[in-house]
């Protein structure tokens, strides 16, 4: 039955969406559709809009949009807080707040969208970092000393644990060295593959040839538009 | 008590001008601005001293709302300009944040002093200009922290917001921030008050003729006022800067740089 649904509901479906400043329309979308199950590469120079793209989708920059769906949910009936549960930004430079990473946790724990769920992650994070070959030592290091790899591994654990449908990867891999950005892919691939019919991943990266993120989709940012490469 | 004549007010100003020289031999070029605003005070409270001397003998409702209205305006335009990072409309924020906290209170306190005379010039205007005078600073403290922290930090509440944080969430820490900032020094002068220092208002009654215990009450009564009306003069303006930040929910304008900083 799951399957069944799976064939006609769409990942995300957009119809005309812009970002506009100050009158301006610095993004328009014309059409974006995204399959369950599918990995979407998203291309374009560097400050052609592909962040503010991603940041659009999680409604973190203000839009104007006709249709916007996401698993035949209507996303700008959503809260925020909750689309972005189900729609997940990871950013090439995440800024960790508090003193200690597991400090951070804890406080991620804390928020009114996670309340009495979040407890069920913890074992699962400790054996998302012994995949990065992190230990429970991790938990106790400063987030000013930990390195932009180190953070962008923390980032997407949080991510693979917290996000419901789709991962926006903005050059989340960016920071990490060649064996952990593999193991890191391997690792989305997997959160992708478990749930194939409720889940679907866009990224950007400056070397897509490098990645294992083979994409059934293609999109390009040209002059502020959204456009799909056949 | 006894009368300062004008020439003793003048011949004070050498203390001025021996800082001023100071400061010219040793080009730290804060000379001008001392003399002026020393210029300012001197003609300003002249000004004032003969104003409130006008709408104590008048004593209408209508002149003294104009007055204490007026004001909460100067305040208001002195506080923006002072202010680093500014945002649209704050202006207008600060104005609110300013005669809802300060008016209020000080005609609380006002009527707990005596109801029958709150609404005298004498004791209306002067009160008001008081608490207006220490709650500005506190206050543009607090907005210019949180925006200070919010611009600042803004991939850190990136971060947050991506895992689902709300507004509120996201921009805990610089709430936080920002109101410590805003409210220490009130904080600081209460804790030594009485000890380090005796504060400006008690002096001015001493010297007036007026008894100690009488007038520590009045100061008393001045710092509850001021210190209330900055932590919430400062905790409106602060929400009204995140109403700006969060727009609609919670969609990030600044992040596309349609923030003002000067």
């Amino acid at each position: 039955m799951e399957h069944h649904w799976s064939f006609y509901l769409e990942a995300i479906n957009i119809d005309k969406l812009w970002v506009t400043l100050k009158g301006i329309h610095i993004l328009q979308v014309e059409k974006f559709c995204l399959q369950p199950g599918d990995v979407c590469y998203l291309g374009g120079h560097s400050g052609s809009g592909k962040s503010i793209f991603f940041k659009s989708l999680i409604r973190l920059l203000p839009i104007e949009v006709q249709n916007y769906k996401i698993f035949n949910e209507n996303a700008m009936d959503l809260k925020p807080e909750l689309l972005r549960t189900k729609i997940m930004y990871l950013n090439q430079q995440p800024q960790i707040p508090h003193h200690n990473v597991h400090e951070f946790i804890n406080f991620i724990s804390t928020l009114s969208i996670y309340q009495g769920q979040f407890n069920q992650f913890k074992d699962n994070m400790l054996q998302l970092l012994r995949a990065f070959s992190r230990d429970e030592k991790f938990l106790t290091l400063e987030t000013s000393n930990l390195s932009g790899g180190e953070t962008q591994i923390l980032q997407l654990i949080l991510g693979i644990l917290l996000c419901k449908n789709v991962l926006l990867l903005d050059e989340a891999f960016s920071a990490m060295d060649r064996h952990t950005q593999d193991i890191a892919e391997k690792l989305v691939l997997k959160w992708l593959n478990d749930n194939s019919s409720q889940r679907s991943i866009i990224f950007s990266s400056h070397q897509p040839e490098l990645s294992h993120l083979n994409p059934q989709a293609n999109y390009v940012i040209h002059k502020g538009h959204v456009q799909k490469l056949e | 008590m006894t009368s300062i004549s004008h020439i003793t007010l003048i011949s004070l100003c050498i203390f001025s001008i021996f800082c001023a020289y100071i400061s010219y031999s040793n080009k730290w070029s804060i000379e001008k601005p001392f003399l002026v605003s020393t210029l300012r005070c001197f003609l300003q409270l002249l000004l004032l001293g003969y104003f409130l001397k006008l709408i104590f003998t008048i004593n209408r409702i209508d002149l003294i709302l104009l007055t204490i209205t007026t004001m909460t305006v100067i305040a208001t335009f002195s506080n923006y300009y002072r202010l680093e990072y500014k945002v649209p409309k704050m202006w207008g924020y600060n104005f609110f944040a300013l005669i809802c906290t300060t008016w209020p209170i000080a005609l609380i306190c006002l009527y707990l002093i005596d109801p029958k005379h709150m609404t005298e010039a004498n004791t209306l205007i002067p009160f008001v200009g008081m608490i207006i005078g220490n709650a500005l600073n506190g206050i543009s403290l607090g907005m210019d922290g949180f925006n200070q922290e919010i611009i600042n930090n803004r991939r850190m509440v990136v971060t947050l917001l991506s895992y689902g944080a709300t507004p509120k969430e996201a921009s805990h820490i610089a709430f936080k921030k920002a109101m410590k900032l805003s409210t220490s020094p009130i904080i600081n002068s209460m804790s030594v008050a009485g000890i380090v220092s005796v504060p400006g208002m008690m002096t001015g009654q001493i010297m007036a003729g007026m008894p100690p215990i009488e007038s520590a009450k009045y100061q008393f009564v001045v710092m509850i006022a001021v210190s209330t009306s900055i932590f919430l003069g400062s905790y409106f303006g602060i929400l009204f800067c995140r109403k700006h930040y969060f727009k609609n929910g919670a969609s990030l304008e600044f992040l596309l740089g349609s923030h003002q900083h000067r």
